[in-house]
């Protein structure tokens, strides 16, 4: 762990994440060993420090809020007594995904059967699918759990998180001109493809 | 199979444009130099895409040049190439070998059985070269069977191993950036199975084969149904995109997200209009 990563680049802790990324890209030159014949030990050191700097940046504003993206740290809190106690097999799916362990939790999840149906159920189900990329999966978990449990604002975050990233992207879309897409452009594309000359096909 | 990884040209500039070009062109010549003209074939925008962000990652110096192609010898083509252009054709021979052996089994299509013969004695080569590479696409292709035969119903289960064989590909360099690129890999590869499963989903239903999308698409009303399809598709490039913003690419960053953010849409929008004016018509 680097203790202040901003000043290993040299940037303001306020720097945009471009501005961070240009900052970078120009450190990264500078100590790129093949640029450093002459010491390139020091330099090998300096360009790794560099880049965990910047990691850590990037880890840092992902659990913060910043065009970087989205947390996706996942984990799941204790059932609050009010909905009773757990059984095994929820409290043991609960500790893998904490773990991060979160094919481990799907196994356990997916064991009971469907004895299980609660909105917790569904909630743990969703936080672990979440883990493993299975985003459809852990979106229309996420849904069912805030759907039996309206008012639990545990779901709700995870849901809203979920659903944060499409909102994100789409409003990213439309300054690329993702809205104004239209059928013309399947023309174009071939006419690129004559253009370049090369007979493509996909793969 | 697939094709989707396209630029939206209309919003990019001319010297975007222009530079995504000569990446093309220049891997059509890096195929040329090292494959022959049987390996121009594989030539696809999807492997560009590739090209374009490792190079926008390592920044490793670029070859411009100017060659004549072989179908306009009236005015030369500017290239860009590198190792990352080898690696990208190497790939590309790859997966359009699988492919190609895939229709093949699937249709028993000669043609396809021909080219894929034509490019073996290059596959061969990669192979042993890329031998994770391969195992990454051929663990894909029987496990992606497997999954029909069980006729799996959650989407994100034949969608992901697409994602896994592309995550694989994405990895050029085991590094510091491996897991970003992975991600991009994963949730891009979900997309280009579950784009091009929309694309086949009504003859899917008439023949009667597998496709993950059936069980909506039989359902439920037309515009529900590509609701349903939109939101899925961008929950996958959401992450995608996530894990691309994390990367600190500078470097044609712009031409990568026109890609990321647009490009990757065409198809699906011409799909759609597509399955519109025939339901018109009807």
């Amino acid at each position: 762990m680097i203790t202040d990563p901003y000043r290993i680049l040299g940037v303001a802790s306020s720097a945009t994440d471009d501005e961070i990324k240009k900052v970078y890209r120009a450190l990264s030159k500078k100590y790129h060993p093949d640029a450093n014949l002459d010491h390139q030990e020091q330099a090998e050191e300096k360009f790794k420090e560099v880049q965990e700097a910047y990691q850590q940046i990037v880890e840092m504003r992902e659990r913060g809020t910043s065009s970087f993206g989205f947390g996706q740290q996942w984990s799941a809190d204790r059932a609050k007594t009010e909905y009773g106690e757990e059984s095994i097999d929820m409290q043991a799916a609960r500790d893998y995904i904490n773990a991060g362990y979160y094919q481990e939790a799907l196994n356990i999840l997916n064991g009971m059967g469907g004895t299980d149906q609660s909105a917790r159920w569904y909630y743990y189900s969703a936080v672990a699918n979440a883990g493993i990329g299975n985003n459809t999966t852990a979106f229309d978990h996420a849904q069912k759990a805030v759907a039996l449990e309206p008012y639990n604002l545990e779901y709700q975050l995870l849901l809203s998180k979920l659903q944060q990233g499409s909102s994100w992207y789409r409003e990213k879309g439309s300054s690329y001109g993702r809205n104004s897409l239209n059928t013309n452009l399947c023309l174009e594309f071939c006419c690129m493809n004559l253009l370049c000359g090369c007979c493509c096909r996909s793969f | 199979m697939f094709g989707y990884i396209v630029v939206n040209q209309q919003e990019l500039q001319l010297s975007d444009y222009k530079r995504y070009r000569s990446y093309y062109c220049g891997l059509c010549r890096a195929l040329k130099e090292r494959y022959g003209i049987r390996g121009q074939a594989t030539l696809s925008f999807d492997m560009t895409f590739l090209m374009i962000l490792l190079n926008g990652l390592y920044e490793p110096n670029l070859r411009e040049e100017n060659h004549f192609c072989a179908l306009h010898p009236m005015r030369r083509h500017q290239m860009c190439l590198n190792s990352i252009s080898e690696y990208a054709a190497d790939i590309g021979i790859l997966l359009s070998y699988y492919n190609l052996m895939d229709d093949w089994k699937d249709d028993k299509n000669t043609k396809s059985k021909m080219l894929a013969m034509g490019i073996k004695k290059y596959f061969n080569a990669v192979q042993q070269h890329y031998p994770e590479k391969a195992m990454a696409i051929e663990t894909y292709v029987r496990e992606l069977a497997s999954c029909e035969e069980k006729n799996e119903m959650n989407i994100d289960l034949p969608a992901g191993l697409t994602g896994t064989m592309l995550a694989e590909l994405f990895v050029w360099k085991k590094d510091i950036w491996e897991s970003d690129l992975r991600k991009i890999g994963f949730f891009m590869g979900k997309f280009i199975y579950l784009m091009d499963a929309f694309e086949d989903v009504k003859d899917d239903t008439m023949t009667d084969n597998y496709n993950p999308w059936k069980q909506f698409y039989k359902n439920e009303l037309t515009e529900i149904f590509e609701k349903r399809v939109e939101d899925i598709l961008i929950l996958m490039m959401s992450d995608c995109a996530q894990a691309f913003e994390k990367l600190p690419i500078v470097q044609d960053a712009e031409i990568l997200r026109n890609i990321i953010y647009a490009g990757v849409w065409s198809k699906y929008e011409a799909v759609k209009a597509k399955r519109h004016k025939e339901e018109a018509k009807k």
